[in-house]
């Protein structure tokens, strides 16, 4: 669930630049006069009620819980290859490569997905009916991966990804834009960061529930049999989300009649023909954003075994280190996007949560130290990173060409998880664990080396990326990207 | 990157550097003065040394065999083949006294069921000892060179009644002349002074008796006679004897998903230079042909050791009582063990009917296992590079922070 966790980054990091009031997309929730500035819905019966009444303001709070469950069931499912691993190579009989295209074929749809996914929400479906069809299409994706287990056909298991993975990131698109709709101007960080915690709490729970809820299912059944039941029961949480999706289009459409709004839009305005003005410190940033990722996720998706076998875990405390990175990153990400707020100097924190990381591989490489350890500190790396990576876009980007900024980024990213996930298959089917290390320590290497890149490019310009917050404030009162923005216009006129 | 280079060559050269010495090994050589042989009692390959000879010995009559044995006379060995046939002792002799024998020898394979699926054997109730000597081998040898030499053992027969085609026990033996790693997992390591073993049980599934044809979940397993000549070195704790040693290893690359290493060694190898021999091997039995670590199970040794104090009539006939005679009964030469294949939820033998077990036997101490030139390679341009921008930044930041500073100073001090 990258792009999902992502974009939560992404927009809760902008939100929380100073006078930067920027987000992956504009959200137009302006109020839609229709001649009476002054004229309300009346509102009769049970929608009076004050827990119904979008007047009274704990309302939105109401529609919250709603909004924050509503990608648990995907963050929840997502994961469900990496907490069974060792199961489905077994029952499935697949080699690791096969298993990896369990991740891969996520990944493949949003290579597109991530550039249309906010047009689908504004041009075609609406936000309503658009998160009720993308919620839909990941329980459908989820269902089909269990069936393929039940039937023993994992050609169906890897359509059921594939279609889950179409649903997954847009569904995230229209989270996001169901949050800012509602809490812009009011408690819209606060309300990111506990939808990205949300996310993070999901993908604990897959890693601590699934196997004991697999070896439940074994009472009753057995082989690939128990497999695809206990596939089926974690979609019960997709149907939860889909149930959370439901109703909060009802309360969104009681909002919008009572409030005279009109419906959220992502706001997201793709036009690919920018990508020829973005500097290199975006592109930069774009290969971090890849380098980086592919030494996390590919690598949670794979650690299970990787733990049996290396430290001898039995596999619920193999699982439990694998959720160990999520539950702090759960605890971490507010505190430390806070930090990076107060303190500045992105760079420097992407230098350090990359050098961590690159720590943390090397003592699960080199020693025999318990993986709680190393775990334990890879989540707080991958929450700074999160934290300092992706506002660094919208502090160089122009806001009219963020949406396609980080449409870039998410589609490289996916395209780079895509591809590595199998070759990370390859590598420990031909070469094992310590070469699939050695293979994830060099991406950080690349990684690090394009952030070192980026201070050197950001140093020969006005260095704003390496700044500090308050000299930021200080010399810079309007971000240079608008300054490019107005340069723009000057340029046009 | 050239302090990169500059580590790597100097690895290789103390690898070189350190290595044994190789040998040039003779043909192997298939009951060498018998005519009328015609199952395998004994096979021969010898390894000149510039100090010593070391001679490969291995049978499949009777028992399995596989000796290894060190001396400084010539590279003959004589047979006495009616003792050899009537398991009197010493009926294998050698130029000059050797000076280090050891070996290991397999009398009887163990088919036991594991309703509880505990995996090892444990000395269920249910189980049948199959001795060797039922099963009618042949040998092959395969085309070789100076320093690689092999064998193939493979059953013909049970209880003189062929055997169906895909139904065998099929064992490789090779010897080496050289330090390497083999081509086959689990690419074990081999020296001059070793050899190899990879044993096959494919399909094996034996008409027995009424009661072990009714059992549903069985496993196999072999006895396991394990000896020395060394038995009076000690070790740096007081020990003697042979003692099993199960070893971590950071790196799985040639050996993907196995992170141990097993040794069996007498306590002169393990204190590295004192004589002796090893077995080693890595705790991986693949279930399939193609040897993917996602099909295996583990091969168990009962690592209790117990000293052998009986000579059954198949030990008397193996080469181990042919080369050491009654000296195997004597304290801290021979012990005796249970290799069993099989863990929990591997399905049973039944699930694949195929095993491996790939194990190393050797002279002196057993190899160790190091990072590949590869892992050194990567880990240097891995620090190194990233290094070296890390500094190079670094001043060029500096840099154009004293020169940012110097432009403002100048800025400030200008007249108007």
């Amino acid at each position: 669930m990258v792009e999902s966790s992502v974009q939560s980054d992404a927009d809760d990091n902008n939100q929380q630049v100073p006078s930067v009031d920027i987000i992956s997309g504009t959200v137009e929730a302006e109020p839609h006069t229709n001649g009476s500035e002054d004229h309300e819905e009346e509102i009769s019966g049970c929608g009076a009620q004050y827990c119904c009444n979008p007047n009274w303001g704990p309302f939105r709070f109401i529609a919250l819980f709603f909004m924050c469950f509503l990608g648990f069931g995907s963050y929840f499912c997502f994961d469900t290859p990496g907490s069974l691993q060792d199961y489905i190579k077994d029952e499935m009989k697949v080699d690791t490569v096969a298993f990896a295209s369990l991740y891969s074929l996520y990944s493949w749809p949003n290579v597109v997905l991530c550039f249309i996914g906010g047009f689908l929400i504004d041009r075609v479906f609406g936000i309503r009916w658009g998160t009720i069809i993308f919620s839909s299409i990941v329980t459908g994706g989820q269902f089909v991966y269990a069936l393929g287990a039940l039937v023993n056909q994992f050609w169906l298991m890897q359509v059921g990804r594939f279609i889950f993975g179409i649903g997954g990131e847009s569904l995230a698109v229209a989270q996001n834009t169901y949050t800012v709709s509602w809490f812009k101007g009011k408690e819209l960080n606060t309300v990111f960061g506990l939808q990205l915690s949300m996310a993070r709490v999901g993908s604990t729970v897959n890693f601590l529930s699934m196997v004991p809820l697999y070896e439940w299912v074994q009472t009753f059944s057995e082989g690939y049999q128990a497999l695809g039941y206990s596939l089926l029961f974690a979609g019960i949480t997709c149907v939860f989300s889909l149930g959370c999706a439901l109703i909060l289009g009802v309360l969104d459409n009681k909002r919008s009649k009572v409030l005279h709004l009109d419906a959220a839009q992502s706001g997201e305005k793709i036009k690919l023909s920018d990508i020829l003005t973005f500097p290199a410190s975006f592109w930069l940033i774009s290969i971090i954003c890849v380098a980086y990722y592919v030494a996390i996720f590919p690598f949670i998706g794979l650690a299970k075994v990787f733990f049996m076998r290396k430290y001898d875990l039995d596999a619920t405390t193999a699982n439990s280190v694998s959720s160990v990175v999520y539950l702090i990153s759960a605890i971490a990400s507010p505190i430390l996007g806070n930090l990076v707020d107060r303190t500045g100097r992105n760079v420097t924190w992407v230098f350090m949560a990359v050098l961590i990381t690159l720590g943390c591989h090397a003592m699960l490489t080199f020693t025999f130290w318990s993986p709680f350890i190393s775990m334990s500190i890879l989540g707080l790396a991958y929450s700074l990173l999160a934290s300092a990576l992706w506002p660094m876009v919208a502090l160089i980007i122009p806001e009219h060409q963020l949406g396609t900024a980080y449409g870039i980024m998410q589609s490289v990213q996916n395209l780079g998880l895509a591809v590595i996930s199998i070759v990370a298959g390859l590598i420990v089917d031909t070469s094992g664990y310590m070469m699939l290390e050695m293979f994830y320590m060099i991406w950080l290497c690349i990684a690090l080396v394009a952030t070192i890149a980026i201070a050197l490019v950001d140093s020969g310009g006005d260095g704003y990326l390496l700044m500090s917050a308050a000299t930021r404030k200080r010399d810079f009162p309007h971000p240079p990207a608008d300054a490019k923005l107005n340069e723009a216009f000057d340029d046009k006129l | 990157m050239r302090g990169g280079v500059v580590v790597v060559i100097l690895a290789a050269m103390v690898v070189v550097a350190f290595g044994l010495p190789p040998r040039n090994l003779t043909d192997p050589e298939v009951n060498p003065g018998c005519e009328e042989c015609e199952e395998p009692w004994l096979i021969v390959t010898t390894g000149e040394g510039t100090n010593d000879t070391l001679h490969h010995l291995w049978g499949a009559k009777e028992a399995l065999s596989f000796l290894v044995v060190t001396g400084t006379g010539g590279p003959n060995i004589s047979v006495d083949w009616d003792a050899l046939h009537n398991g009197t002792n010493r009926s294998i002799t050698f130029q000059s006294q050797p000076s280090s024998v050891f070996g290991f020898v397999i009398p009887s394979l163990i088919l036991y069921n594991d309703p509880k699926d505990d995996g090892a054997f444990k000395g269920q109730n249910e189980s049948l000892r199959v001795p060797v000597s039922d099963f009618t081998w042949s040998a092959e040898v395969l085309p070789n060179s100076s320093h690689h030499v092999a064998v193939k053992l493979q059953t013909t027969h049970f209880q003189d009644t062929p055997l169906p085609n895909e139904t065998r026990i099929l064992m490789q033996v090779s010897a080496y002349g050289e330090d390497g790693r083999s081509s086959v997992l689990p690419h074990l390591l081999y020296t001059p002074n070793s050899a190899q073993l990879d044993l096959v049980l494919d399909h094996l599934m034996l008409n027995l008796t009424e009661e072990a044809n009714s059992w549903k979940k069985t496993r196999w397993g072999m006895d396991v006679v394990v000896f020395s000549s060394e038995n009076k070195v000690e070790g740096e704790d007081g020990d003697q004897g042979l003692k099993f040693h199960t070893q971590k290893s950071l790196d799985d690359e040639h050996t993907p998903g196995v992170f141990n290493l097993d040794q069996l060694t007498n306590a002169g190898a393990w204190a590295e230079g004192e004589g002796g021999g090893y077995l080693q091997w890595r705790p991986v039995s693949y279930l399939s042909s193609d040897r993917d670590i996602a099909k295996a199970t583990v091969p168990n040794l009962n690592t209790s050791l117990p000293a052998l104090v009986n000579l059954t009539e198949p030990l008397r006939k193996s080469l181990a009582y042919a080369v050491m005679g009654d000296n195997l009964t004597l304290s801290g030469v021979a012990v005796t063990s249970v290799i069993s294949f099989g863990q929990y939820k591997d399905g049973f033998y039944a699930a694949e009917k195929y095993t491996t077990w790939t194990v190393a036997i050797g002279e002196g101490v057993p190899p160790k296992e190091t990072f590949s030139t590869l892992v050194v390679v990567v880990i240097s341009l891995g620090v190194v590079l990233p290094a070296a921008m890390f500094l190079v930044g670094c001043v060029v930041l500096a840099v154009r922070r004293w020169r940012h500073h110097g432009s403002s100073a100048s800025i400030l001090i200008t007249p108007e």
